[in-house]
């Protein structure tokens, strides 16, 4: 038993120093966000300047999320904002009004499908619960830190979790310390319960499909997509958790027929012991209609409002970039160390002060992390292809201070791609 | 008793972590078949053949079944939905020329289809050929329960060293309510020419999906596994617009119906264009670390310098076939070859280096016929 609990104590250590190595590996880094241009995938002909959304050919029969008309504005807001067109909704539009010999317009149209469900349900767990005072406070501190939830048996109070690696891992290591000092069992006592509890799980879908033709002499479809997003929760009410079946309550009734230690016992000589008949649901939960779409009930207003928002992004974004040039957010790690602390500069985004700090230090005396950093300026703030060309000689200088960094290398490798693009998208944007 | 297990496990996971380190690259494959006079395609209508969606429920054993009707306009949606993800990827490479017309999307089924193209009856101009397609789908959501016999534990520890302690299990009969999803699906899709008229491809796929939540709760390597990596995630921020899902939902039809035809779609899109795929190369150790993270980072240019200048000196084969790596991500596959080939000359036993080799002899065996291919447009 002794040499047991030594190896169980050794163990523990070793998960300890572990779990420390890795935390203070995976300390955030400081990231410096900012956006970059990128191509379209098609090249539209620089002459078209005019885009209109033809709210009147988009079919919205299977809209059941209503979201057409967010839908229709959040597209041209977007494509607004990349500045390559000048973009509208319309309830409809005369086509025989377009001079085709002076501008060419281009028409957007297709169909927004969405829809959503809330799924209810009952399941059913194994859990098992930790007596003893140590036992208790370690088994309910690892369903805190790792949100799980808690019941007590109805015998003493134990305290019941379903238990997963992490959470095993932390009671371990907190009942652990308890007994090393003395206030707690090594082993403190167990009973395992079978528990029921409800759940509720929200779906939400939204698709978009487009096409966008251009009206001049000719008429053409140069681009069709069509795109969706999800969201999915699952959301299990935690005050919805019952047990409905506890061994120790079994080896009570049956604590006659229990003499020594190690007595299994089978089979249970009452019927009723042996079935945990709450398990059993009584209620069906899918019926002969489909699941009805969450209400404000089941998500609140404004939540809804901003997955919606998260939903139409995401299913405009990549018709977006078929068609437009687009803005990307970069997020990228900025040095530590170098001659001056600029880290909170790139942090907010002031990439022109980082400039002018850095480049006042001589080159000679510039360390590693002050190239990089003022690469990452440079690229930051980037207007012109030249740009990028200093912040890739700023990375390689780094690299060449310092090298085998990640982060110097990455940037290189960024700033390479820039360039390779950089002839497509003069292109797309001239003019 | 389960201490050595999770020991074990996280031994690999270290193990796993520390893994080689690969690069991506880009790679375009050509046409399967010769579509190099096919330039212009109109995309027809998507026929359904059998539309089945359905509720079932069990409970102690009795299964109901409550089929879920849909009208012509939710067909129709399904049947555009499909034709749209194949629009989707027809358009993701500027091999072929989507004509956006609603004149062959008009059409019932294929036999109307061939006939009109064969009687040579349609309006449209300036089509070479009409991608059309016939789809089967059969999707179950089921709401039942399984029944098992669990061994509850209970343990009382030995109250005094010359007391007993008590540990015995007690088996119950559980019910284990359970939500399921499983669908399938069959698409058939043609591509007809339509001078002079000949099918030039036809495929019959089936996709099948299936999802579960709830039920029997096994504690599987996976879930461990999220366990162990889940308080130590990426520093790297949320994109802002990623958007909350779940494992423990069941999708939507709509979601699942998508899935399935993209799967399908993509195989015949390969068939008939030219696609653009990306592949993970795998980078070699090398002494040189730098090298290794210029080539992780995309950064090939930098990385070529300075593998060529090492090369020189100590021609190393793991550099060697670092080298190959960078040539063949920029695209040339010829200097990507006669690298590759002197790494495996130096250590034909290397299994990463005669993958190399065999991925780049690929490539040049497909580059005539993508050349052509490209050289048609």
């Amino acid at each position: 038993m002794k040499s047991k609990i030594k190896i169980f104590r050794v163990i523990i250590l070793i998960l300890h120093l572990i779990a420390i190595v890795l935390i203070s590996a995976c300390t955030p880094p400081t990231l410096s966000q900012f956006e970059v241009q990128r191509p379209s995938t098609i090249t539209i002909p620089t002459e078209l300047k005019k885009v209109y959304i033809r709210a009147d050919l988009i079919n919205a029969k299977n809209d059941k999320l209503g979201i057409k008309s967010q839908l229709l504005q959040e597209l041209a807001k977007l494509l607004n904002s990349m500045g390559r067109f000048k973009v509208s909704v319309v309830k409809s539009l005369d086509e025989k009004q377009i001079d085709a010999e002076k501008e060419i317009v281009a028409v957007i149209q297709g169909g927004v499908i969405s829809g959503g469900e809330v799924d209810r349900g009952q399941f059913t767990d194994v859990a098992t619960c930790t007596g003893g005072i140590g036992g208790r406070i370690s088994s309910a501190a690892a369903a805190a830190m790792n949100a799980e939830a808690v019941t007590l048996d109805n015998w003493r109070g134990y305290v019941c979790r379903r238990g997963a690696f992490t959470s095993d891992v932390t009671e371990i290591a907190i009942s652990s310390a308890f007994a090393l000092a003395g206030l707690g069992e090594a082993l403190p006592p167990k009973n395992q319960v079978v528990r029921i509890y409800k759940y509720k799980n929200l779906s939400l879908f939204a698709q978009s499909n487009f096409s966008f033709t251009i009206i001049g002499l000719e008429r053409e479809t140069l681009a069709i997509r069509a795109d969706s997003a999800n969201f999915g929760r699952s959301i299990i009410e935690k005050g919805s958790y019952r047990n409905i079946k506890e061994s120790h309550l079994i080896s009570l009734t049956l604590g006659s027929l229990i003499s020594s230690i190690r007595i299994p016992i089978f089979p249970i000589p009452s019927r009723e012991l042996a079935i945990a008949k709450r398990s059993n649901p009584e209620q069906f939960f899918y019926k002969n209609k489909p699941l009805p779409v969450p209400s404000i009930q089941d998500l609140p207003e404004k939540e809804k409002n901003k997955l919606i928002k998260q939903l139409v992004n995401k299913t405009l974004s990549s018709f977006i970039r078929t068609i437009s040039p687009y803005k990307m957010k970069v997020y990228a790690e900025v040095a530590t160390g170098g001659k001056v602390d600029t880290e909170n500069f790139l942090k907010e985004g002031k990439a022109k002060k980082v400039r002018e700090l850095i480049e006042r230090i001589p080159e000679g005396e510039r360390e590693s992390a002050d190239w990089y950093n003022l690469g990452l300026a440079y690229e930051a703030s980037a207007v012109s292809p030249e740009d990028y060309e200093d912040a890739r000689r700023f990375y390689i200088n780094a690299l060449e201070k310092e090298p085998g960094t990640k982060i110097y290398a990455q940037g290189v490798g960024r700033t390479r791609s820039y360039l390779a693009e950089n002839r497509k998208l003069a292109k797309q944007i001239q003019n | 008793m389960s201490y050595p297990k999770h020991f074990f496990l996280i031994l690999i996971t270290f193990l796993l972590s520390s893994c080689g380190a690969s690069t991506l690259s880009s790679v375009l494959s050509p046409a399967e078949i010769n579509t190099k006079d096919i330039r212009k395609v109109a995309v027809g209508n998507f026929e359904i053949g059998l539309l089945a969606i359905k509720f079932k429920t069990e409970r102690n054993g009795v299964w109901e079944t409550n089929p879920f009707k849909l009208n012509e306009e939710q067909r129709k949606t399904i049947s555009r939905s499909i034709r749209s993800r194949i629009i989707n990827l027809l358009t993701s490479t500027p091999y072929l020329k989507v004509v956006f017309t609603d004149e062959f999307e008009k059409l019932e089924n294929d036999a109307s289809l061939q006939q009109l193209v064969s009687a040579g009856g349609y309006k449209t101009k300036d089509v070479d050929a009409v991608i059309n397609g016939k789809l089967w789908l059969e999707i179950e959501k089921t709401d039942g329960v399984d029944l098992s016999k669990e061994s509850l534990e209970y343990f009382r520890p030995p109250r005094t060293s010359r007391s007993l302690g008590l540990n015995l299990s007690v088996e119950q009969v559980v019910w284990w309510p359970y939500k399921s999803a499983r669908g399938s699906m069959a698409l058939e899709i043609k591509m007809t020419r339509l001078k002079p008229t000949e099918i030039l491809a036809s495929t019959f796929e089936t996709r099948t999906f299936a999802q579960r939540i709830g039920g029997r709760n096994n504690d599987s390597f996976q879930n461990i596994f999220q366990g162990i990596a889940t308080p130590f995630t990426s520093s790297k921020p949320e994109e802002a617009d990623s958007i909350e899902t779940s494992d423990e939902v069941i999708p939507s039809f709509e979601q699942i119906i998508a899935d399935l035809a993209m799967s399908i779609a993509s195989n015949f899109v390969r068939r008939v264009s030219i696609t653009e795929k990306t592949v993970s190369l795998p980078i070699a150790k090398s002494d040189h670390p730098n090298t290794i993270i210029l080539i992780e980072a995309g950064a090939y240019d930098l990385a070529i310098e300075q593998l060529q200048q090492t090369t020189a000196e100590d021609p190393d084969p793991n550099d060697l076939y670092n080298l190959g790596l960078c040539f063949e991500a920029i695209g040339d596959y010829g200097l990507a070859h006669t690298t590759y080939r002197e790494a495996w000359q130096a250590d034909s036993e290397n299994l990463l280096f005669t993958n190399g080799l065999g991925r780049i002899e690929k490539l040049r065996r497909e580059n005539p016929q993508l050349k052509r291919q490209l050289e048609s447009r």
